[in-house]
């Protein structure tokens, strides 16, 4: 059957945990015949596909979120008196934080999308009407002279994030059996468009929480607070709409689900799908190294949260002196200054000589080989591969209790709370000094992996969601290929592939 | 589908482990968690008073490495959620200010004013080529200006246009292009012109100096060297001042000429130098939308050459004169060097209205607004523009070229020439393309059509006829179109 498959910003054009995830579901399913249509967004319209592409894609729809905007003609005074009351309703709904508002959003969008259709909405979001309504709408929250007031600039800026946030909307996305949006947020428009259009079935697969992940990050982000507020709150709305929407939610861990479920997703349609690990890359090692060692691997990133790790390593060193912390993994650009910090503080504990950097590794099975124990130290993880890939291997693992860490983990390693670092040295000790415990957790680490956290089995789910979802709509007549419906005003970039 | 339902099949869920919990006993009473939730609040409070709702709260927490469970045991509430909510009511709103970014329209004033200078000293060079400035020479000079006037505006823009997308070699490789390709149709075109009017070799070479000097002076301006451009200036420029001093020196006019080919070749020869690139050919080629995307400023080029030669070309058609007078040459001198001003004005108008975007809360508040701002730019321009006449008027009275009451419709016409550049120019920067070439055009016309269906009407009393039509439409046109606030995103 054919899926189209819905990224931002990772497959096929960068690298990473769900760009490798993507390249392993979409190589899995071509025995079973299964044929991929990725809808890729990406920042601006120069970006490359990264990836060796698998035969069973058969086309690539890049969509910048950030190029110059399609020159479109100014709307007529016809045009714009219909999308007068659109857009207000638009606005007025993200700027009511009610359920009653949550509710009307799928309409209030699905009329954008209506819109779109028969004219240029990028020109409408940009037109002064469309100013004239979000400030007029914004006057009944804020106080005369109140400091943090929205300005006509802020009004500038929210219409400026909100055109480019809903070009996803506008395009004619691949016509399939499936949706299968890699993350909620904007790579959701498209597939609600198909759903709106054709009554496609939406797949949502979350790693990461896509809302939990803005909300941090426009913690960091230049805007003002009228602005924040409203771009977090059609994002909400959204990321809300795509759960209530969706006709099965597959989670990369049970973690995710909490915040799944505040937003509204029913319980009976999530079903977690655990990334997978190829047995055959992480063979079983028997063999310990001379000295006690921990080791760790991962990217140098504050949120791996090392120096909990070389605090807790410290403690270890005060009761163990003989043992030995080697960490592995690159820094990534602009992170050497959380390296050199982190080094500084294994120097002030006096642990520099026996608490390592060894930088990155072509195998990262030797990471986990090198150590008796294996630990992260991480304040916020999805479904971490290094845990899963290290029980492969058949090493325990000390970790905390982050995202799906401790699904992972269960009762085959020790699992501590986040920046704990007494709880994390009491946990390394326990398993370096206790040689028995430590065999027998790490045969079963093993077991537990190849028990559930196969590739094989993620492939097998994913297959059989498929099919489930295929079964339920009415319509089951088989896309044509060359068939293109949709507005006639996009601006995509549409790559045929094989 | 399985008899699926929320958690993971035959998946045991030790959600809590023994090992090193935080043990909290039900000995922790309900004032424990109320002070534990204040201290929270504190530690969190820049966090809780900028979030937009409890779920950024929520978030942080959970980044910061809280769990549901911590959240039970020690503040004693369901979840992380519950708790987020609990520190949403409890802080009071009160967002934080994010950094104010720089200004882009932050720019020292000596850079513009030396941009005047830049545009006002070539013409210190007509005396010394007014001996020569006879016959077919102003048919030359209207042609070289024409032609070098439409490439330089259309490479300026596609220059800027890639430094502006951080594609420096791109821009070299523009500007070289640019200037290689002016040099070769100047040459084609003043050529055959030359021929049709029969004009003499070294009016051709010197309309093809004036013309190539202005693209080489493109290249080096958008390269932003000034001071290289000022050096080779120097020659041309020191001579003319010579030639204006003593009137016509005969000794000095082998001298004055080489002086003036030496500026244009240290031009092109600079220019050459600022446009090659590094690498055998990384930098981007010219592509055909970047062409289309110049176009309307090369014929903006070709529009205001137009402009500023109508007083010259109608003065010697009415004066039945075959030459080019002195006084009209110098006469544009205050104008070019006013364009700096201009171009000053135009920065400090956007660092007005970015300024007031901020300050404003209404849409209609802006508009209003916005037009004193634009009214204040070009009042500030005028004022500019007539100082700089009455300081070059002063200086040519103590060089004993007493002033004229003829003379002050020149300066009027010039005037109003200038204003209606300025808002061109601000019309052109924030977009408004069209609207400019529509009033320019319209103007260039009017002008084309006056000169040879009347030769005999008073040439500046025209020009400041249709120099104040121009200014008043264009005015009239950025009322409107840039007190609309999306105009300056």
């Amino acid at each position: 059957m054919d899926v189209a498959l819905m990224t931002e910003g990772t497959y096929p054009h960068s690298f990473g945990g769900v760009s490798v995830w993507c390249d392993q579901l979409v190589r899995g399913m071509e025995p079973l015949s299964h044929r991929f249509h990725l809808t890729a967004l990406v920042a601006t319209d120069d970006e490359q596909v990264a990836w060796e592409l698998p035969g069973n894609v058969d086309s690539v729809t890049a969509i910048p979120l950030w190029g110059a905007p399609p020159a479109g003609r100014s709307p007529g005074r016809r045009t714009r008196r219909r999308f007068q009351p659109i857009i207000r309703d638009f606005l007025e709904v993200l700027l009511d934080p009610s359920e009653a508002a949550q509710a009307r959003f799928g309409s209030v969008l699905r009329g954008l999308f209506e819109y779109s259709m028969e004219e240029d909405l990028g020109a409408g979001l940009r037109h002064e009407d469309t100013a004239i309504a979000l400030t007029a709408i914004w006057q009944d929250g804020w106080l005369e002279g109140e400091r943090s007031a929205p300005t006509v600039a802020d009004a500038l800026t929210c219409m400026q994030l909100l055109e480019h946030s809903l070009r996803p909307l506008v395009l004619p996305s691949a016509v399939s059996h499936v949706s299968h949006c890699v993350a909620n947020g904007l790579a959701v428009l498209p597939a609600l468009a198909a759903k709106w259009q054709r009554g496609t079935p939406i797949l949502l697969t979350e790693h990461g929480i896509y809302l939990r992940e803005r909300y941090l990050g426009y913690r960091r982000g230049p805007y003002r607070w009228p602005v924040k507020a409203l771009q977090l709150a059609f994002l909400r709305k959204l990321c809300t709409l795509a759960y209530r929407e969706a006709a099965a939610i597959a989670p990369g861990n049970v973690y995710n689900q909490r915040w799944e479920e505040k937003l509204g997703a029913r319980h009976g349609i999530i079903r977690t799908v655990y990334n997978g690990v190829d047995p055959a890359d992480f063979p079983q090692v028997e063999a310990e190294p001379a000295v006690p060692t921990v080791s760790w691997a991962g990217r140098v990133d504050p949120i791996k949260d090392i120096e909990t790790l070389l605090r807790g390593f410290a403690l270890v060193h005060q009761r163990m002196p003989e043992a030995r912390l080697r960490m592995f993994g690159g820094t990534p650009k602009g992170g050497q200054p959380y390296l050199d910090k982190c080094k500084a503080l294994a120097a002030e504990l006096g642990i520099g000589e026996v608490a390592t950097f060894e930088g990155r590794v072509d195998e990262i099975r030797d990471a986990y080989v090198a150590g008796h124990v294996v630990v992260l130290s991480s304040i916020s993880e999805g479904f971490p591969y290094t845990v899963i890939e290290a029980m492969t291997c058949g090493r325990p693992c000390v970790a905390t209790d982050v995202g799906g860490v401790s699904e992972a983990v269960a009762d085959t390693g020790i699992v501590v709370p986040p920046r704990d670092p007494a709880a994390l040295a009491e946990a390394c000790l326990t398993l370096l000094r206790d040689d028995e415990l430590r065999v027998r957790l790490g045969a079963a680490a093993r077991a537990r992996v190849l028990e559930y956290f196969t590739l094989g089995k993620a492939i097998d789910t994913f297959h059989e969601m498929y099919q489930g979802l295929l079964v339920k709509p009415a319509r089951r007549t088989a896309p044509r290929s060359d068939a293109t419906v949709g507005p006639t005003k996009f601006n995509a970039i549409v790559g045929m592939v094989g | 589908m399985s008899g699926y339902s929320g958690g993971v099949d035959g998946l045991t869920q030790p959600r809590s482990r023994p090992v090193a919990r935080p043990t909290a006993t039900r000995a922790e009473t309900k004032q424990d968690t109320a002070e534990s939730l204040a201290e929270l609040c504190e530690r969190f409070e820049a966090l809780c008073a900028s979030a937009v709702d409890p779920l950024e709260i929520a978030a942080a927490l959970e980044s910061d490495g809280l769990s549901d469970q911590a959240a039970r045991v020690r503040y004693g509430v369901r979840d992380v959620f519950a708790l987020a909510e609990r520190m949403y009511c409890e802080v009071p709103r009160d967002p934080i200010e994010p950094d104010e970014a720089p200004d882009p329209w932050r720019s020292p004033v000596s850079r513009h004013l030396l941009h005047g200078v830049l545009f006002g000293l070539p013409a210190l060079c007509y005396p010394v080529a007014a001996s020569l400035l006879t016959g077919g020479a102003l048919t030359m000079l209207v042609v070289a200006a024409l032609v070098s006037w439409a490439i330089s505006q259309g490479m300026s823009y596609l220059g800027h246009y890639r430094l502006g997308r951080l594609d420096q070699d791109g821009s070299r490789r523009i500007l070289r292009a640019g200037l290689l390709l002016g040099i070769v149709v100047l040459a084609g075109v003043l050529a055959a012109a030359g021929a049709l009017v029969h004009a003499r070799l070294p009016v051709l070479l010197f309309a093809y100096g004036q013309g190539i000097y202005l693209l080489g002076a493109t290249v080096l301006l958008v390269a932003g060297v000034e001071f290289w451009l000022l050096g080779a200036l120097g020659p041309a420029v020191g001579v003319g001042g010579v030639y204006l001093l003593l009137g016509q020196p005969a000794g000095l006019h082998r001298a004055a000429w080489l002086a003036l080919v030496a500026s244009v070749v240290l031009v092109v020869v600079l220019a050459l130098v600022r446009s090659s690139w590094p690498r055998p050919a990384p930098a981007r080629r010219v592509r055909l939308a970047e062409l289309r995307l110049a176009a309307p400023y090369a014929i903006f080029g070709v529009l205001v050459a137009g402009l500023l030669m109508f007083p010259l070309v109608g003065a010697a058609i009415s004066d039945n004169g075959p030459g080019v007078s002195n006084t009209a040459l110098m006469a544009t001198l205050p104008l070019s060097l006013s364009m700096g001003v201009a171009e000053w004005m135009l920065y400090w108008y956007r660092r007005r209205i970015r300024r007031l975007l901020r300050q404003t809360r209404l849409v209609t508040e802006f508009a209003g607004r916005s037009r004193l701002v634009l009214a204040s730019a070009l009042t500030r321009y005028a004022l500019g523009a007539v100082l700089l006449m009455a300081a070059l008027v002063g200086i040519a009275a103590l060089t004993g070229h007493h002033p004229k009451r003829a003379d002050l419709a020149w300066y009027g016409g010039y005037l109003a020439v200038g204003a209606a550049l300025f808002l061109a120019l601000l019309l052109q920067a924030l977009g408004a393309v069209g609207a400019v070439l529509a009033w320019c055009s319209s103007a260039v016309a009017v002008e084309a059509v006056l000169v040879f269906s009347a030769p005999d009407a008073p040439v500046m009393r025209v020009q400041l006829v249709i120099g104040c039509g121009l200014l008043w439409g264009l005015l009239l046109n950025a009322g409107i179109v840039l007190a609309r606030a999306t105009r300056h995103r």
